[in-house]
């Protein structure tokens, strides 16, 4: 398992896993020893955890309930289908790449079977479930206050995706009726934890996947060199967080080393305001726009979003690129979205 | 249906084809925005099952249906 790894959702089995013994013949009415623990504790690191379970839907959750767990499990699969179908169902609901999640079930046959349509997932037995969880791809650096409320920013994702479903117009009439605010301000010391926790958690849409430590980002902060911005999203369903971030280095050309956008926001145009506000920035202060972009096997989204919002490559060694912004003027900022900004800018 | 027309039935079911024809500009109208734009690079991959290069994705490439249709039968021999 490569170092880099952590986990993001944890996807639980019932019988034999969570609690004791089979439901259907008669078990099920404890839980297994450390798993309200786990539970738990994954919970308050910002771990969102789901079920994907072989059992009749309704008693399953109804023992849930009355177990007190239901509400930790974000859109659980409970039904007698392939566990790898439950399983795909729910990263495809979330968001996250298998290689991010963890499947936990005492079966080896279910393990395999996962683990066969989806090679990259995290498969364990979940034998000692305080040692599970005490693995390394387990821990979190720190918790932030947007960890603290994943569960129910994700939980507001599956209503507004279910509101996307039922909504007969185009994607960007839909995005207008959320009534989406996104402020834009500059980096502060309180938000720095946030900072390191997008900038490792991110994947797909991040534009160079450069990580600073704790000091560095302290210091460009207070640098006048830089333009350090962060950007917090709400709309009708709710406060997503912080969800982006954009940081430009001034020098002859303004320079963009850093371009952030939480996956869970995928789809809501908050990379193109952000890479938009960067080229109102850039018009402003008079000076060219660049961006660092270093390419990985996650994201080419963001590659595709410079290069259709006009960047052209200027310079190119391997994987590192070095892209030009080569329109006359700023590009247009969305109309489903409100910006706050500081400055107006 | 020929490659264009293909092309455009995407728009139309993404329920975006009001008023655009093969030579509309598409990335300086509000027919791309950039979440389309990722839609659509995605939906030429699928549709036509070919991989596009990081130089193909371009806005010239990608200026109009045209341009998009002509980028497509460069990769599948000229045929459409």
């Amino acid at each position: 398992m490569a170092d880099s790894v952590r986990i993001k959702l944890v996807v639980w089995d019932l019988d034999n896993t969570l609690w004791e013994g089979v439901l259907a013949e008669g078990g099920g009415k404890d839980l297994r020893p450390g798993a309200r623990e786990a539970v738990l504790e994954l919970d308050r690191r910002g771990i969102v955890q789901s079920v994907a379970s072989k059992n009749d839907e309704r008693p399953a959750l109804a023992r849930l309930r009355e177990l007190g767990l239901e509400e930790y499990f974000l859109c659980p699969q409970i039904s007698w289908d392939p566990k790898s179908a439950g399983v795909a169902a729910i990263l495809s609901a979330l968001n996250i790449k298998p290689e991010a999640a963890a499947f936990v079930d005492d079966a080896a046959f279910e393990r395999d079977e996962v683990r066969h349509v989806l090679p990259r997932i995290n498969a364990y037995d979940g034998a000692a479930l305080s040692e599970l969880i005490a693995r390394p791809e387990f821990q979190v650096p720190f918790i932030t206050a947007d960890a603290a409320h994943r569960r129910e920013m994700y939980r507001a994702d599956l209503d507004r995706q279910q509101a996307e479903r039922a909504f007969e117009g185009s994607a960007d009439d839909f995005l207008a009726t959320l009534g989406m605010e996104l402020d834009i301000s500059p980096v502060t010391e309180e938000d720095i934890k946030r900072v390191e926790e997008l900038t490792v958690r991110t994947h797909q849409l991040n534009s160079t996947g450069y990580t600073y430590g704790y000091d560095e980002l302290v210091s460009m902060i207070r640098d006048p060199g830089y333009i350090f911005l962060i950007c917090g999203l709400r709309d009708k369903y709710g406060d997503s967080g912080k969800v982006g971030l954009l940081l430009l280095e001034r020098g002859e050309a303004l320079r963009v080393k850093l371009l952030i956008v939480s996956c869970r926001v995928m789809s809501r145009g908050i990379g193109s305001v952000l890479l938009a506000c960067a080229t109102h920035i850039a018009h402003r202060l008079q000076k060219p726009l660049l961006a660092e972009f270093l390419e990985t096997e996650h994201n080419r989204i963001m590659y595709i979003t410079y290069k259709l919002a006009g960047f052209e490559e200027a310079e190119e060694n391997g994987n590192a690129l070095l892209l030009r912004y080569t329109q006359p003027d700023p590009l247009p900022l969305p109309d489903y979205i409100r910006i706050t900004a500081p400055e107006g800018k | 249906m020929d490659t264009k027309e293909r092309i455009y039935q995407f728009f139309v079911d993404k329920k975006k084809a009001e008023g655009l024809t093969y030579d509309t500009e598409l990335l300086k109208s509000r027919y791309i925005n950039s979440l389309f734009a990722l839609q659509i690079v995605m939906f030429v991959e699928k549709e036509f099952g070919v991989k596009l290069g990081r130089r193909e994705i371009s806005t010239e490439n990608f200026h109009s249906i045209n341009a998009i249709a002509a980028l497509v039968e460069s990769h599948l021999g000229g045929n459409g």
